[in-house]
C-alpha cells in the first residue's frame, strides 16, 4: 500500500490534469489583454499633455468610472492599464476560480467519479485539499505569467506583480465562495449559480462605488473594490488584498469542515426529494424546452436588468461632466468613446457593455443543450418521435427567444434607472437600444451552434472562447493602430452604441444573416454525425 | 413477410477501431431475438444503429421497413427502447418523466402505463436524482412499455434490476410476444436470454459468430460426457473429437464435438459402470465462442 501523502500528490496531479487547460487559457487571456493594453498606452497618447488631459477627463467622471472601474494616475501606463483592464480581469478571474472549482468539487462528484476516487486510500477531506491544492498550484502559475507578461510589456515591475496579485487573489476568492457552494448545494449548477450571484453583487457594488460620488466607501465591502484598493502603480496598498487572501483562506477552512459533515452525493442545504407530479409544460417538445430554459431567462435577466439599472443610474453623473468639457472628445474618442454630450450617448456606450452577458447567455444556451446530449438524455429525446433538427431548432429558437427577452429586461430596467435623475431618454428608444444588441448575440449563438454540430465536444470552449476573445479585441483593438479588418473581425465592434445614433440595420442584417448560417450548419451536421454522448 | 429488423453488411467504425464488423441479420415479425456478446462485443453499437443514433460506415440497417439512419422519427413513433443506462432528469420527478416520455413519443396507454408502475413497484413521486440504479432503469422500461410499440429494442434492459423485478420483466416480455410485438433483447445475462428468447445471435469483436435457436446452437457444440470405469481404463486423447480429457482416478470427464458414436466405441471393450452425457448449456455455447481468439 502507498504512503498516505504519495496517494495525496496523486490525487493532486490527476485533479491538475483536470483543472490545466482552462487555467491556460485564462492565463493566456489576462497575459494578452494586459500586455496589449500596456503596449498601447505609448501610441493612443504619446505626450505629456493627452495624458494629462485624458486623466483630468476620466478621473473626474464618476460616470466613466461606473462603467470601466476606479481611475488613478491615468496619465502613467501602469495606472491606465490598471483602469481599463483590472475590472474585467478580475471578474474573470473570479469567473475561472468558482467555474472551476464547482466543477472539480461537485461536478466529479454529481457524475459518480468522485466514489471512485474516494473508494481509494484518501479521505473527502484530503482530496477536497488535493483539488484546492492543484487550483492553487495554477493561480500561482498564472500570477507567475501575468505578471511578468505586465513588467515585460515595459510596466514598473513591483506594480505589475502587486496588479497581478490582485487579479488572481479575486480568483483565489471566488474558487473558496465555490468550494463552499460545493458543499451546500447537491446540484452543480444550484452551487455555481450561487457563487456567480455572489460575484455578480460584487461586481454592482464596484460599479456603485466607482461610478457615484458618495458611495466610494463601497470599495471596502466587495471582492473587486479590494483590488482596486491595492493600487498597484499609484502608491501601492498590499494590505488592501488582505481580505481576497483572508477570504479565500476562510472560505477553505469553512468548505474543509463542511465536507466532513455531509454524506457524498448530497449537499448540506437539502432539497426535497419529493413532489406531486405535475403535467404542465411537459406536453411536447417545444413545451418542455420553455420549462427548461425558464429559469436560465429570469436568472440573467435578473442579472443583466440589476447592471442595466444602475449604470442608467450613473447617466447623469457622465453627462454633467463631459459637457463642460467638449475639448476632451478626442481624447476620449481614442478609446472608441465617439461622443458623451447628451444622456443617449453614455447609454450607447453602456449598451456596449450589455451585448457581452447577453452573447454570453447565448452560447451558454448552446452549451446547455450539447451538455443534454452529453449526458444521454437527448437518446431518451430522440429515440421517440423528435427528429434532430426539430429538437435542436427548438432549442436554439428558445435560446433566440431568451436573448430577446433578457436583451429587453435590461433595456426596460435601464430606462428605470435613467428615469430617476429624469434624463428624458424614452423607453421606446431604449428598448430599441437593449434589442440592438441582440443580432450580435445571435451571431455567437451561430458561432456555437455550428460548433455543436461540427465539434459537439468543443462546443462551450468555442462558444464562450470566441465571445471572449471578440470582446477583447475590441476592448484592446479601439486603442491600437490595428488594420480595420482586425477590429471588423469582433461582432462587438459592429454594434451601433445606440440609442446615440440610429441602429446600423446593414450590420445587424449581416450578423443575423450569419448567426442564422451557423445555425444551419450546426443543425445539418446534427443530422449527419454520431450523437455522441460523454 | 418482411422481417422487422434487417441488417446487410452493417459496419461501424470509431477511428481505427472497429465495433461492428458487416453485420447480416434478419429478425422475424413476433419473435424474441437474443444478442449474446460479452462487453464490448459491439451490441451497444448495434442498438444505436437500429435506432438510428449512429451513423453506419457501410451497409444499412432496414427496421419495420424503414431506414433506421434514413427515416429515424418514423420508425421511432413504432419502437421502444430502454437503454443500458437511463439517463434521468434530475429535477424531474419519475411520474413527471414518464408524462414527458410519454408525450413526446406520442400515443401512450396511460392505463396500461400505471398499470405498470404498479407491477414494478415505482414511486413517481421521487425526483430523479434520488431514485436509484434500479429504479432508473424501472422509469425507462415503463416508458418502454406503455407505449406499446411493434419493437422493442432492449439494451441490458435488467441491469440493476433485483430479481423480483426482473422476474416481472421477464413476465412482460413474454406478454408481449403473445400480442405478437417483437422484441430485439441484447444482453449478457444467459439465463434471461435462455429464458425468453426464440433465436439466438452471437456476437464476438463486433462479428457475428453465430445465430439459430437454442437447439440449433447446441447441435454442433460439444457434450459434456463423465464416465466411471471398472478394471482398465482406455486411453481417450485419440479418440477423434474428443478434448479436455480429465481423470480423477478410475472416473474421466471429457468433452465430444459432434457425434459421440466413435467416443462410444472406443469405450465399449471397457467396463464402463456409469456413463452420463448432458447437452451443453447456453452458458456453456457462449463460452465455447468466447473462449481464446480462434484466429
Amino acid at each position: 500500500m502507498s504512503a498516505p501523502l504519495v496517494v495525496w500528490a496523486r490525487a493532486w496531479r490527476h485533479s491538475l490534469r483536470l483543472q490545466w487547460r482552462q487555467a491556460a487559457a485564462w492565463t493566456a487571456v489576462f497575459a494578452v489583454t494586459g500586455a496589449a493594453t500596456a503596449e498601447t498606452y505609448e501610441k493612443a497618447y504619446p505626450s505629456a499633455a493627452s495624458r494629462l488631459s485624458l486623466a483630468r477627463t476620466v478621473q473626474n467622471n464618476y460616470g466613466l468610472q461606473g462603467l470601466y472601474g476606479v481611475a488613478r494616475r491615468v496619465d502613467t501606463v501602469g495606472g491606465f492599464t490598471t483602469w481599463r483592464v483590472t475590472w474585467m480581469l478580475g471578474l474573470l478571474a473570479g469567473a475561472w476560480g468558482l467555474l472551476s472549482c464547482t466543477r472539480v468539487l461537485r461536478g466529479e462528484e454529481q457524475d459518480g467519479r468522485r466514489e471512485l476516487v474516494l473508494s481509494g486510500a484518501i479521505t473527502a477531506r484530503g482530496a477536497l485539499l488535493a483539488d484546492l491544492a492543484a487550483l492553487a498550484s495554477l493561480l500561482l502559475g498564472s500570477f507567475a505569467v501575468y505578471g511578468a507578461s505586465l513588467a515585460t510589456a515595459g510596466l514598473p515591475a513591483g506594480g505589475a506583480f502587486v496588479a497581478a496579485a490582485g487579479t488572481i487573489g479575486v480568483g483565489a476568492f471566488f474558487a473558496g465562495a465555490g468550494a463552499v457552494t460545493s458543499q451546500l448545494f447537491a446540484d452543480r449548477r444550484h452551487g455555481m449559480g450561487f457563487a456567480g450571484a455572489l460575484l455578480g453583487v460584487s461586481f454592482l457594488l464596484r460599479v456603485l462605488a466607482d461610478g457615484t460620488r458618495t458611495l466610494g466607501w463601497l470599495r471596502w465591502v466587495t471582492p473587486l473594490g479590494w483590488l482596486e484598493n491595492m493600487r498597484p502603480f499609484s502608491g501601492t496598498n498590499l494590505a488592501a488584498g488582505l481580505p481576497l487572501l483572508g477570504g479565500a483562506i476562510a472560505f477553505v477552512a469553512a468548505a474543509t469542515s463542511l465536507v466532513l459533515v455531509r454524506d457524498l452525493g448530497g449537499g448540506l442545504l437539502a432539497e426535497h426529494d419529493r413532489s406531486r407530479v405535475r403535467e404542465r409544460l411537459l406536453g411536447g417538445m417545444a413545451a418542455f424546452t420553455v420549462l427548461t430554459a425558464r429559469g436560465a431567462v429570469v436568472a440573467w435577466s435578473v442579472g443583466i436588468g440589476l447592471y442595466a439599472f444602475v449604470l442608467g443610474l450613473l447617466t447623469k453623473d457622465v453627462t454633467s461632466v463631459v459637457r463642460q468639457q467638449a475639448a476632451l472628445h478626442s481624447v476620449l474618442g481614442r478609446l472608441g468613446i465617439a461622443n458623451l454630450d447628451r444622456p443617449e450617448d453614455v447609454l450607447g456606450l453602456m449598451f456596449d457593455f450589455a451585448v457581452l452577458p447577453i452573447a454570453l447567455f447565448a452560447v451558454v444556451q448552446v452549451s446547455a443543450a450539447r451538455e443534454e446530449e452529453a449526458s444521454g438524455r437527448l437518446d431518451a429525446i430522440l429515440v421517440r418521435t423528435v427528429g434532430r433538427s426539430r429538437w435542436v431548432l427548438t432549442r436554439l429558437g428558445a435560446a433566440a427567444v431568451g436573448v430577446v427577452l433578457v436583451a429587453a429586461c435590461s433595456g426596460v430596467l435601464a430606462w428605470a434607472g435613467a428615469a430617476v435623475h429624469d434624463t428624458g431618454v424614452p423607453l421606446s428608444s431604449m428598448v430599441t437600444a437593449a434589442l440592438n444588441c441582440v443580432p450580435a448575440a445571435i451571431l455567437f449563438l451561430g458561432v456555437a451552434a455550428a460548433a455543436f454540430g461540427v465539434v459537439p465536444r468543443l462546443t462551450a470552449g468555442v462558444g464562450v472562447g470566441v465571445v471572449v476573445v471578440s470582446y477583447l479585441l475590441e476592448l484592446v483593438g479601439a486603442l491600437t493602430e490595428a488594420p480595420g479588418w482586425v477590429l471588423d473581425l469582433s461582432a462587438f465592434h459592429h454594434v451601433a452604441p445606440s440609442p446615440a445614433v440610429p441602429v446600423d440595420v446593414v450590420a445587424a442584417v449581416v450578423m443575423l444573416a450569419i448567426g442564422c448560417v451557423g445555425v444551419v450548419i450546426g443543425t445539418a451536421t446534427l443530422r449527419r454525425r454520431d450523437v455522441v454522448t460523454a | 413477410m418482411e422481417p422487422v429488423i434487417t441488417t446487410e453488411k452493417l459496419s461501424k467504425h470509431f477511428g481505427h477501431t472497429t465495433a461492428l464488423d458487416q453485420l447480416t441479420l434478419e429478425v422475424d415479425r413476433g419473435e424474441v431475438f437474443g444478442f449474446l456478446g460479452p462487453n464490448g462485443a459491439g451490441k451497444t453499437t448495434t442498438v444505436r444503429l437500429l435506432l438510428g443514433l449512429l451513423k453506419p460506415s457501410s451497409g444499412d440497417a432496414r427496421v419495420l421497413g424503414l431506414d433506421a439512419w434514413g427515416d429515424p422519427t418514423r420508425l421511432h413513433a413504432r419502437v421502444g427502447y430502454v437503454p443500458g443506462e437511463f439517463a434521468i432528469w434530475p429535477q424531474l420527478t419519475g411520474g413527471e418523466m414518464l408524462e414527458l416520455l410519454g408525450s413526446l413519443h406520442g400515443a401512450v396507454d396511460t392505463g396500461y402505463r400505471d398499470e405498470l408502475c404498479e407491477r414494478f413497484d415505482f414511486d413517481p413521486t421521487r425526483r430523479g436524482r434520488s431514485y436509484s440504479k434500479g429504479n432508473r432503469q424501472k422509469i425507462a422500461v415503463i416508458a418502454a412499455l406503455m407505449t406499446r410499440a411493434e419493437l422493442f429494442v432492449f439494451d441490458e434492459p435488467t441491469a440493476g434490476l433485483d430479481p423480483l423485478m426482473e422476474a416481472t420483466f421477464r413476465t412482460c416480455v413474454g406478454e408481449a410476444r403473445e400480442r405478437g410485438q417483437t422484441v430485439f433483447l441484447s444482453s449478457h445475462i444467459l439465463a434471461e436470454v435462455e429464458a425468453l428468447c426464440d433465436r439466438i445471435g452471437i456476437l464476438r469483436r463486433g462479428r457475428l459468430v453465430d445465430v439459430g435457436t437454442l437447439a440449433e446452437l447446441r447441435h454442433l457444440e460439444t457434450h459434456t460426457v463423465e464416465i466411471r470405469f471398472e478394471g482398465k481404463v482406455p486411453d481417450l486423447s485419440p479418440v477423434e473429437g474428443v478434448t479436455n480429457v480429465e481423470w480423477t482416478g478410475r472416473s474421466v470427464r471429457l468433452e465430444v464435438r459432434g457425434s459421440t458414436a466413435q467416443l462410444l466405441r472406443a469405450v465399449a471393450p471397457f467396463d464402463a459402470v456409469s456413463v452420463e452425457s448432458r447437452e451443453p448449456s447456453l452458458e456453456e455455447v457462449f463460452l465455447s465462442h468466447y473462449g481464446p481468439d480462434e484466429t
